[in-house]
């Protein structure tokens, strides 16, 4: 090959190069004042949320704006869209959070008041979206100085799953509200290793918001505490001790093998192959352990709130993926649209439609719960319900606390806080080192994070 | 010089009468633009990140600002931060066992696959296979369908012969990782010391095969010594890249149980995810690539050594 | 020195003929067992793609059962998927021209005429991959952002190749550096023919090595997640981020991911039996230097 025509080669696979990289840019068309605008949301890939791509054909249909998708685990998404709009944003328009961040980060002004696009609604569009038929306490949970900066998508709570046929054979009945320590001796009962079917799975993976969730309200209902109202942890006091002690003590004794590997899909799945009798973890397990293609034990599902010890304050509780709006979004009257298309009552009704009432999005709407369609579909939609709505981040423990969150502590540094201390505990649960141990090493560390971070003085 | 180059040589020469000079510094021109891009593209932000590691920047908390700490965050990690110290040694401890495992294996597959047998194309692709799958799925394959204690399928294996169950990863989750690791890095090994072999020349090649007790002498006194410049390429690029290794850990075991598994890279993702604190990964960073700067100078020194011979 | 000579290599054979042959099938046994093991998990991963979620990790597990291609369907009908796909084609097949283009005349250059200095460049090339991306990220994305490459092609491009680039020095470096003295010598008798000496005759020399460097690149653009999922969004994406979105935290996925991974490596697989014929290739060619 001759210097030009290799010169020639090289310049035009350079000159592809550059065209591969234009069409992924021009891709995305300039916002104008017409109807060509897209929409980028960020988006968790939870099941409910994947069925609301799907069905995002109609919205664009309806509105004339494209949606583009950026479908994240939970992890990726909450740092990507954290580095997003602290580094000035504007990737996203829309970005599905939770009833943890949506409150600091409106403090942060990360996201934008939905107050005034609601005021802004013409009458007939309020009154067909209803705003006030949003579940009270989810809509507390996304809200800022009684602003509304988020709108649930959907809302969960905790509760107890348990296998109907085991404690049939067994001649246990479960109690509608049980208590942790029937809980305990029922699953010492059905516990049978050499079978690989153990008493109870519960969630032992190091992480805030896994093991740090359930571990939470089982410390809340045991009337202990992370901080009290000097900010001091309290990880040593007696009601942590005992239940975090309870908490892992069970695990070890009736719990599942594994348990450090263990979050809410390894439970789920064990369940759902009848390898345990039961589960205490979030209430939108409910739809996939009743479908026959996903669960070997559908028709074996019992359901009951969760257990409860000293106060039934914080046992359960309150979480919300909620979508909204980028402080820095070029297109946020659009945004709005989206807003309020996928948490209206026609979308959920779309739901239904497509795949059924038993998957409708659940914790958002008092009309979805009165809705006799769901009822018949969902046999635990009123248990779900209740729990929802006993579930007060601004009261989830026995003593007064400077803190909201249920199942977590409303503050930045929670999420490294709970998943170091999670972490220690592991250790615990595998035998490595003691109870005791673990919560005096997370004790000495949240002290520190605590001092440097300036809450305690 | 041998008949068949000496008349490729004349036939070259007559080719090309008019003599036409050498560049000056031809070598040098071959090597700028690979240069010259490399440091465009990586020190850019790596004089950025160190400039991050000199201030606080905590993402979630907006209202501390930036401001210059100085060496402050340095200053912790190296002498106040236990799980820093951890990670360093268990980077070592796992660096060292899936490089040492995988290249054991990898020159074994080589030399398996390098001899002829039937379906050696098929079996060949086979054995490349773990390679070509995304680590975090590799991750998720072998932590729950392969080695959960309760529905994965070794403890099924295991206690259908009367084994125990066995939480792998729970019990043994470096050796856990490992495993996992190796799998994944053998074919890496196995790809460029088989490309090695094949470039040997051919009284080598043949040496090289197994066909009998006769060959193994062979192929220690003669192969591996050719080989030794594959060997150590495939250990230092092994290393350097299994020193970053992360998917694996963020999947199967998320650093623990307790600091278990938590090695310099999750350390970082961890400080950076959950503490969202800018300036305190970005110092690990810096101590990253210093650690892992110390580690290669070390191997070389060692490799070197070892395999005299071929190293230019 | 290759030492062609003209009978060709004759080598004596001590043990008897039988025994060569029995541990001859032995060994092509042992090779095809171990071939098994290494593949299984993936062979597992495969299967599963073709059950449903519930069969998918039932024990024990049905050797025999219905597949499904439910899950394959999903996978490619999800919007997107095409567009993540021709993402991840070319990402892989760009940033692997870019950084051989770049890096063969580099390591041609470092193998073959080493100075004092070249110890240090390779060694500094190396170094360019000792710091975690994990550390490095949150200034790739404040920078991509102010040059305006977030979330394009171009940009996951060029990165990749960067990422690439060290490889392709060290190891098509090591390959050249293989090549005779004389046999480079002589085929370049002037100035000029450095280049036609590289591309006619090194290279070919170093077909092995050159596949096996391609191969590695492609896969390495190909299976990166970290970068792509912060660098990327709904435009730019390759398979890696497309795949991360089954793994949900909240619902089963084993069978829907292995369907979507099985489609993503199944490329990479074509690319590796290309990649091997040259394998094979580069073996007849030096055969007959």
């Amino acid at each position: 090959m001759t210097a030009t025509r290799r010169i020639f080669l090289t310049a035009s696979i350079l000159a592809t190069l550059g065209a591969a990289a234009a069409p992924a840019r021009a891709a995305r068309p300039l916002a104008t004042s017409s109807a060509s605008v897209t929409l980028t949301i960020a988006t968790v890939n939870n099941p409910d949320m994947i069925e609301m791509e799907k069905l995002t054909p109609v919205f664009e249909k309806q509105f004339g704006i494209n949606v583009k998708y950026d479908t994240l685990d939970e992890n990726t998404l909450r740092q990507k869209v954290t580095a997003d709009v602290a580094t000035g944003g504007g990737e996203f328009d829309l970005a599905t959070e939770g009833t943890y961040e949506i409150p600091m980060w409106a403090k942060n002004g990360w996201v934008t008041d939905l107050q005034p696009y609601f005021t802004k609604m013409s009458p007939a569009a309020a009154s067909a979206y209803n705003v006030n038929d949003l579940l009270p306490k989810v809509r507390a949970g996304l809200s800022y100085k009684n602003d509304l900066y988020g709108i649930p998508f959907y809302g969960e709570s905790s509760m107890t799953y348990y296998n109907k046929a085991m404690f049939k054979a067994a001649g246990l009945t479960m109690p509608l509200h049980p208590t942790w320590d029937q809980v305990a001796a029922f699953a010492k009962k059905l516990n049978n290793p050499s079978k690989n079917v153990y008493g109870i799975c519960l969630r032992a993976d190091p992480g805030w918001g896994e093991m740090g969730a359930v571990l939470t309200t089982v410390i809340n209902t045991f009337g202990g505490s992370w901080f009290n109202m000097k900010w001091q942890p309290q990880l040593t006091s007696p009601a942590d001790e005992a239940a975090v002690s309870f908490y892992i003590n069970l695990i070890r004794s009736a719990g599942e093998p594994g348990a450090t590997s263990s979050g809410f899909t390894e439970c789920e799945t064990a369940f759902a192959q009848g390898k345990t009798a039961m589960w205490v973890d979030a209430t939108v397990a409910a739809g996939d352990l009743t479908n026959p293609s996903v669960s070997k034990v559908a028709k074996d599902v019992g359901f009951a709130f969760a257990p409860t010890k000293v106060t039934p304050k914080g046992s359960h509780w309150l979480w919300s993926w909620a979508l909204a709006m980028e402080s820095a979004s070029k297109h946020k009257d659009a945004a709005f649209s989206f807003l309020t298309w996928a948490t209206s009552k026609d979308y959920i009704a779309l739901v239904a439609k497509d795949k059924g009432w038993e998957s409708v999005p659940p914790g958002t709407r008092v009309s979805t719960y009165s809705n006799p369609n769901y009822q018949k579909a969902a046999p635990f939609a009123n248990l779900v319900l209740q729990s929802i709505q006993t579930a007060d981040p601004n009261n989830a423990t026995l003593n007064k606390v400077p803190y909201t969150g249920v199942q977590f502590v409303g503050i930045p540094q929670f999420q490294s806080i709970g998943t170091q201390v999670t972490q220690n505990l592991d250790a615990a649960v595998t035998g490595g080192t003691s109870v005791s141990a673990a919560l005096q090493l997370s004790q000495t560390q949240v002290t520190h994070i605590m001092t440097i971070a300036g809450y305690i003085k | 010089m041998n008949p068949s180059t000496a008349v490729a040589a004349t036939a070259y020469t007559e080719s090309t009468r008019r003599p036409r000079p050498r560049w000056p510094g031809f070598e040098f021109f071959m090597l700028l633009p690979a240069l010259l891009y490399l440091v465009v593209m990586t020190q850019a932000p790596f004089i950025l990140t160190l400039w991050y590691s000199l201030h606080t920047w905590i993402l979630t908390s907006p209202e501390l600002g930036k401001p210059w700490v100085g060496l402050e965050n340095f200053n912790y990690t190296v002498l106040q931060d236990p799980t820093f110290r951890d990670a360093i040694i268990n980077t070592l401890v796992m660096t060292v066992g899936i490089v040492g495992g995988s290249l054991v294996l990898g020159l074994a597959f080589a030399l398996l696959l390098h001899r002829p047998f039937p379906l050696r194309g098929l079996v060949r692709s086979l054995m490349i296979a773990p390679f070509f799958v995304m680590p975090t799925v590799s991750a998720v394959v072998w932590k729950n369908l392969l080695l959960n204690p309760v529905f994965g399928l070794f403890n099924w294996i295991t206690t259908s012969v009367g084994l125990p169950r066995t939480d792998w990863l729970g019990v043994a989750p470096k050796l856990s990782v490992i495993t996992i690791s190796v799998w994944e890095w053998t074919p890496f090994m196995m790809l460029i010391l088989l490309a090695g072999l094949q470039g040997l020349p051919e009284e080598v090649r043949e040496a090289a095969h197994l066909d009998g007790a006769s060959g193994i002498g062979e192929f220690l006194h003669i192969t591996l010594p050719l080989l030794g410049r594959y060997i150590q390429l495939t250990v230092l690029l092994g290393t350097i890249y299994v020193l970053q290794l992360f998917g694996e850990i963020y999947v199967a075991t998320q650093g623990g149980p307790g600091t278990a598994t938590t090695t310099v890279p999750f350390y970082v993702y961890q400080t950076i995810s959950q503490s969202n604190d800018v300036g305190s990964s970005a110092a690990q960073g810096v101590l990253a690539v210093i650690f892992a700067s110390v580690i290669a100078a070390l191997l070389l020194r060692l490799l070197a050594g070892t395999f005299r011979g071929s190293s230019q | 020195m290759i030492g062609m000579q003209a009978h060709g290599g004759a080598r004596l054979r001590l043990a008897p003929r039988k025994d060569i042959k029995l541990s001859s099938i032995g060994l092509t046994a042992l090779t095809y067992v171990i071939a098994f093991v290494v593949f299984f998990p993936v062979l597992w991963m495969v299967l599963a793609g073709f059950k449903t979620e519930g069969t998918a990790v039932e024990l024990p597990p049905k050797l025999f059962f219905s597949p499904t291609l439910d899950n394959f369907r999903t996978a490619i009908e999800s919007s997107g998927y095409a567009t993540f796909f021709g993402n991840s084609v070319f990402l892989s097949v760009g940033s692997t021209i870019l950084a051989l283009l770049l890096g063969v005349p580099a390591a041609f250059s470092l193998g073959l005429y080493p100075t004092k200095r070249t110890p240090s460049v390779f060694s500094w090339v190396l170094s360019t991959k000792m710091m975690p991306l994990v550390g490095i990220i949150v200034p790739l994305i404040v920078i991509y952002k102010q040059i305006g490459l977030y979330d394009s092609r171009a940009g996951m491009i060029l990165l990749y190749a960067a990422m690439n680039l060290p490889l392709v020095i060290w190891m098509m470096g090591s390959f050249f550096a293989e090549v005779p003295r004389e046999v480079l010598e002589a085929s370049q008798i002037d100035g000029a023919g450095v280049l036609r000496s590289l591309i006619s005759v090194v290279l070919p020399l170093t077909a092995p090595g050159l596949a096996a460097t391609a191969l590695l690149s492609v896969i390495f653009a190909w299976n990166e997640f970290f970068l792509a999922v912060n660098l990327t969004g709904p435009n730019a994406g390759p398979l890696t981020v497309y795949i991360s979105g089954f793994m949900t935290s909240e619902g089963l996925f084993w069978a829907k991911m292995s369907a979507a991974s099985t489609l993503a490596i199944a490329p990479v697989f074509i690319a590796g039996w290309v990649a091997q014929r040259w394998l094979v290739r580069g073996l007849t060619m030096g055969a007959v230097k």
